[in-house]
């Protein structure tokens, strides 16, 4: 049966000042704002304070949360930058800090303690003893490593108090590279600096396979779906979920977060009438080869 | 003084990497690192090893650089127990998990944060020196000067690469191959052995070695080969960088290849003992001779072959049916 907590967070990930609109962003609790995959891309927020304070002002001003990115892999020369990033997200309202590496995380810890911290999935946490070993770093949520599977992700979540979000929706990101994939089509072009080719939808294909090419990350070529999947993750107690749209169009960030927005909605909504009607409860039946009593 | 550092995926590869002038060999057990269960030792095999290293005041280190379940965990301390009784120099790890157990339970022991942990910055070296570890593993692309500045303000050993090749990924940052094809072993003995998962321990189907066409939004093939033409990954040996790495205070040099046979080792070892004993006599004159590069390029088309050739047979195991053309 569905827990009766109501309340949950849909979040979504924006990279350029330009992307943020009311529109596109109305159907989320939570923004994660700038680019953690590459410091040399255009416009990304977290290479411009200016367009990260015009970036948190608005969001703030539609009523939403705010997580400031941190990157997946800072090099020496890099690290005053993103700690001044951070400075300045926090002075300006950052709700938490989105963290990919244990560096920043050691960083952030120290030098802004009051800070809520977001770890992101290229932590790479795969089992309860490293959750709980960063759980003394402020650690306010867990996106879990995409190999996890829900069974183990589960278990860190019964086993620690920190709150779990799970990407339902989007690309998923297959790892890092050490250099940007679409330099060579960049340099074709004869311009300095970066041309933002990671927004335009390359993708690599090979026989019936394929990966979306974005920088210094290759992306799945599928979403993945957990859509017809949220009943069972509400029940099991998830109440934060993570669309991935970082390098996707305006149109499919708004479409998307629409879709996801009423059904989990819908199925909180409706929880509170099946409690009404069956005050015993529900089950599946013998439909997952477990007891006929037992709720997926 | 740098420590030379070479692979061993048997019991003969280690005693080669030693008499040929390695300071330090890596060997795993089997089924319980970054590559396929054929390559590692069973507990008697690595017990003489230790030994081995011991009587010769060498290092013997153990990679234990998969990332793990709760129960693995358990087990695996059970093992280093072992190791440490035995002499073990020390651990490579990159789970938090059992990094933490280890240093906890086993201070004895050394720990070294394996290069899946891609520590690229001070802080992040400063992350694991706090949970007791005494050398990282520096990216390839990080130059001897960057290395040299998580060495002197980390104040942590710093291990670099010598000889091996650059994945499409970051090492420890990619989960590509299990995106297209995952598969449990059923014949593993201790532990749950997931093909395609590397950082699950299972080795990878080199998925990146196929032939990827790069096609625009419209549709259309702008290169055929894309990740070949882009030289995204290449063949890495850092022969005219000793010089800067001895300068740059690195602590071990790392040769990569524990898939490498047992003659390939000794070769290997052998000339990077010569030149690192050159470089450290003469850090800032250093330059690798004819016949050296030539050596390091004969083993380079060695190990190409035989690399090809396994490339060919993983990505045959998967969908993607493509030549692979990376000479």
């Amino acid at each position: 049966m569905l827990k009766k907590d109501n309340k949950f967070e849909l979040t979504t990930t924006i990279g350029r000042l330009k992307d943020i609109t009311v529109d596109q962003l109305k159907c989320y609790e939570a923004i994660y704002i700038g680019d953690p995959f590459c410091e040399l891309g255009r416009d990304n927020l977290l290479e411009d304070g200016s367009s990260l304070k015009k970036a948190i002002k608005a969001i703030k001003s539609f009523g939403k949360k705010v997580y400031l990115n941190t990157y997946v892999d800072p090099r020496p020369a890099m690290f005053d930058s993103v700690k001044h990033s951070v400075e300045t997200a926090l002075e300006f309202g950052a709700d938490a800090i989105g963290v990919s590496n244990l560096g920043v995380l050691r960083m952030v810890s120290k030098s802004f303690p009051k800070a809520g911290i977001h770890l992101s999935n290229y932590v790479r946490l795969f089992n309860l003893r490293s959750a709980i070993f960063v759980s003394q770093f402020n650690v306010k949520r867990i996106v879990p490593y995409p190999e996890l599977s829900l069974s183990e992700i589960d278990r860190i979540k019964a086993n620690t108090s920190i709150p779990m979000e799970l990407p339902v929706h989007g690309k998923i990101p297959l790892g890092h590279t050490e250099l940007c994939i679409l330099m060579p089509e960049q340099t074709k072009t004869k311009k300095k600096g970066c041309v933002a080719l990671c927004y335009k939808g390359y993708m690599l294909r090979s026989g019936g396979s394929a990966m979306k090419a974005a920088g210094r990350v290759a992306f799945s070529h599928k979403d993945i779906c957990m859509l017809n999947y949220l009943g069972m993750l509400l029940n099991k107690g998830y109440r934060h979920f993570r669309i991935e749209s970082i390098f996707e169009s305006g149109s499919y960030r708004r479409q998307i977060g629409e879709i996801y927005r009423q059904h989990i909605e819908f199925l909180l909504k409706n929880n509170d009438k099946f409690l009404r009607i069956n005050p015993e409860g529900i089950c599946n039946g013998f439909y997952f080869e477990k007891p006929g009593m037992e709720y997926v | 003084m740098i420590k030379l550092l070479s692979p061993a995926g048997c019991e003969e590869a280690v005693y080669a990497a030693f008499e040929n002038g390695a300071d330090a060999v890596y060997v795993a057990p089997v089924e319980w690192s970054r590559r396929i269960a054929a390559f590692g030792l069973d507990d008697e095999g690595m017990r003489r090893c230790i030994e081995y290293a011991k009587a010769y005041n060498k290092e013997l280190r153990v990679p234990l650089n998969a990332y793990l379940q709760e129960e693995d965990i358990d087990f695996l301390l059970g093992k280093i127990e072992n190791y440490v009784k035995w002499g073990v120099t020390g651990i490579i790890a990159a789970d938090l998990g059992l990094m933490r157990e280890i240093h906890r339970l086993f201070p004895q022991a050394k720990l070294y944060a394996s290069a899946a942990c891609g520590v690229s910055n001070v802080e992040k070296a400063l992350f694991f020196k706090d949970m007791g570890v005494c050398e990282v593993v520096a990216p390839y692309s990080l130059t001897p000067e960057e290395m040299a500045i998580i060495r002197k303000e980390a104040d942590i050993g710093v291990e670099a690469f010598i000889h091996g090749h650059l994945d499409f990924n970051q090492c420890g940052y990619c989960w590509m191959s299990t995106y297209f094809q995952r598969k449990v072993f059923e014949e593993a003995k201790e532990r749950k052995y997931i093909i395609g998962s590397v950082n699950r321990g299972g080795g990878c189907y080199r998925i990146c070695r196929a032939q990827w066409k790069l096609v625009n939004n419209k549709g259309k093939t702008i290169n055929e080969d894309y990740l070949k033409d882009g030289k995204t990954f290449y063949f890495y040996y850092g022969l005219d960088l000793l010089g800067r790495y001895v300068q740059a205070g690195i602590t071990s040099l790392k040769i990569m290849g524990r898939s490498y046979n047992v003659e390939m080792v000794r070769r290997i070892t052998k000339l990077y003992r010569s030149l690192l004993n050159r470089a450290l006599a003469d850090p800032v004159g250093f330059k690798p001779e004819e016949a050296e590069v030539k050596e390091a390029n004969a083993l380079e088309s060695m190990r190409f072959c035989l690399w090809q050739t396994k490339c060919q047979e993983l990505i045959g195991k998967t969908s993607l049916k493509n030549r692979i053309n990376h000479a």
